[in-house]
């Protein structure tokens, strides 16, 4: 194959496959790190609407690593950059506790973090760069908090104000802590912030007028359990993320579809700028808006809960060693393990309806609980008999079949987690 | 009479295709060709770098897609191939190896955008999950490195993998 050719075939890789392809051979090596090639990789994840969707001709030389160089040293960790006024230490790098699903959606993520600047910080409280850990955690003792950061993106014109709002007002003290209800953050451009200034009137803060204003984005992190609420995608969409999420419409990554990335990203930049970067608790992790129409955000939270859907081989082998004595309950195993119509219960006919909830209650027992419940949900009241029979039967055949088939179970057990109602757009 | 004009191709082999004009306009080169001299009823154009069977494959594909344009495939490449694609190009790239690269070598030569990338997407997803090792086996390509090039490529492109 001509190298031409080849540079086309590696441009439907992302830049991970580079250390792979290189091994191959001398050929492969000049051609996985040509500049062409490189260029491309870079308009791809900065935005691909402007930049090319092909490589051009491909010129092999090694010697010009212009792009590649550029793709390392700017955009290859989780990092954002602090201005030298804030802080000596011109990094600030995230802690990251999960991998991203694949490498082209943390490749973005990287790149997008690396446009994102802390140029300056307000406080009402006064406190300075880094932050103290304990102003942003959820329970503090000294009254409401409130900062504002000044952020410059490359790419947009105006600069991007943050603001934090820790909110007490609802809280309640109980065994020493202060509870309350989680934070608020604020995103607005500059101009767009000074018109909204009358709402941050002394100690009150009437976020409510702001949502109506429609002049910011707010985003809700409810430390209780609840699902997080957020307000204005659609200005933060107009605003800044059409400036700067790649559009690839494969990852379904359109602006609107960052908005979850956006809520996930900008709590992890705060507090790992804060002096004791924290690794997020599981709470903080679990409440996005939207989650299931987003599949970066899904599979990313895949990832975290990983290991609540992977079972045992051994359960079902349970299920297959399980030998019963009577036809009836090896005709019933055999219909639940195939899945296939079961026999019919009749209540009335005492002994093998006995015998056949029998083995019901016996395999129901191998299912952990908390399985059940994604599985086959809440259970309705005041079955009858012969609806509590085929309903058990039906959750131990769907089961097996999971149990047989991860992926599927994955993807239920996530449906189970995240189908909560969300509230978008309208301020309680 | 409006019946539709032809275009006679002729492969390396001899191997003679009369192919609607219409259908293998989809190749750039040919477009070129067929304008530059347009008098002949039948034109007959020697394609004199590809065999009979790759051609006719490019033919079959043409024939196919000349009507139905083939839908972008995105970049990066999501999962496998097969997952992006249609029906009709997952049965249409049921072929051995090596005639996947002759008709990668075709589809660079007659220059039809959308059969390169369908076939060049085809061996990124090959790639895709391989070692180094592997590919040279899929590839045929004998290994040029020393032990400490290979570990020097390893260390220079580390960072490439960190996700």
């Amino acid at each position: 194959m001509s190298q031409d050719v080849l540079c086309h075939a590696f441009s439907f890789l992302d830049y991970s496959y580079t250390t792979t392809l290189s091994l191959v051979c001398k050929e492969w090596y000049q051609i996985a790190n040509s500049n062409a090639l490189w260029e491309f990789y870079f308009h791809l994840l900065t935005n691909n609407k402007k930049g090319k969707t092909r490589v051009s001709s491909c010129s092999v030389s090694v010697d010009d690593l212009f792009w590649k160089n550029k793709i390392r040293d700017n955009f290859s960790q989780y990092a954002c950059r602090i201005s030298k006024k804030l802080s000596l230490e011109s990094k600030c790098y995230l802690n990251l506790k999960y991998k991203f699903p694949d490498n082209f959606s943390s490749q973005v993520v990287k790149m997008i973090l690396s446009r994102i600047l802390l140029e300056s910080l307000e406080s009402t409280d006064n406190f300075d760069f880094p932050f103290k850990t304990h102003k942003l955690s959820d329970d503090y003792e000294d009254g409401p908090l409130h900062f504002k950061m000044k952020f410059k993106i490359s790419g947009i014109d105006e600069p991007l104000i943050v603001r934090w709002f820790g909110i007490v007002q609802n809280g309640f003290f109980l065994f020493g802590y202060y509870y309350t209800n989680g934070y608020y953050i604020y995103f607005a451009t500059e101009s767009d912030d000074k018109l909204n200034a009358k709402y941050f009137a002394g100690s009150s803060v009437d976020l409510n007028g702001i949502a109506q204003q429609g002049r910011a984005f707010i985003y809700h992190f409810n430390s209780k359990n609840m699902p997080a609420d957020v307000w204005g995608r659609q200005y933060l969409c107009s605003t800044i993320l059409s400036h700067i999420v790649p559009t690839v419409k494969q990852y379904e990554l359109s602006p609107i579809e960052f908005v979850p990335y956006w809520c996930f990203l900008f709590p992890l930049i705060i507090h790992s700028m804060s002096d004791n970067a924290v690794t997020f608790s599981k709470e903080f992790v679990k409440h996005y808006p939207n989650i299931i129409s987003n599949r970066l955000m899904y599979h990313y939270m895949a990832n975290y809960y990983k290991n609540r859907y992977t079972f045992d081989k051994k359960i079902a082998l349970i299920f297959e060693n399980y030998r019963p004595n009577t036809e009836i309950q090896k005709k019933l195993c055999k219909c639940i393990i195939k899945n296939k119509k079961l026999p019919p219960f009749n209540p009335r006919k005492k002994q093998e309806s006995t015998l056949m909830q029998e083995t019901v209650t016996l395999l129901r027992e191998i299912i952990p609980s908390r399985t059940l419940k994604f599985i086959c949900g809440q259970a309705p009241l005041n079955l009858k008999p012969e609806e509590e029979f085929i309903r058990n039967a039906q959750t131990l055949a769907t089961f097996y079949k999971l149990l047989k088939n991860p992926e599927e179970m994955k993807e239920v057990f996530l449906n189970y987690k995240f189908k909560r109602p969300h509230q978008l757009e309208q301020f309680p | 009479m409006s019946e539709t004009k032809q275009v006679e191709l002729t492969s390396k082999d001899k191997v003679s295709f009369k192919v609607d004009r219409d259908v293998i306009l989809m190749s750039g080169l040919v477009k070129d060709m067929l304008e530059e001299g347009d008098e002949d009823e039948t034109p007959i154009i020697p394609i004199p770098n590809v065999d009979s069977k790759p051609l006719q494959k490019v033919i079959e594909y043409c024939q196919y897609h000349h009507k139905e344009p083939a839908q972008e495939i995105e970049k990066p490449l999501k999962g496998k191939i097969e997952d992006v694609i249609c029906d009709w190009d997952k049965k249409f790239l049921e072929i051995d190896q090596s005639l996947l690269i002759e008709l990668i070598m075709a589809a660079n030569y007659l220059n039809i955008k959308d059969l390169l990338d369908l076939t060049c997407a085809k061996v990124a997803s090959m790639i895709k999950g391989k070692s180094p090792e592997q590919i040279r086996e899929m590839f045929g390509i004998e290994n040029d490195f020393t032990p400490e090039e290979e570990a020097k490529i390893r260390e220079e492109n580390k960072w490439c993998e960190e996700a």
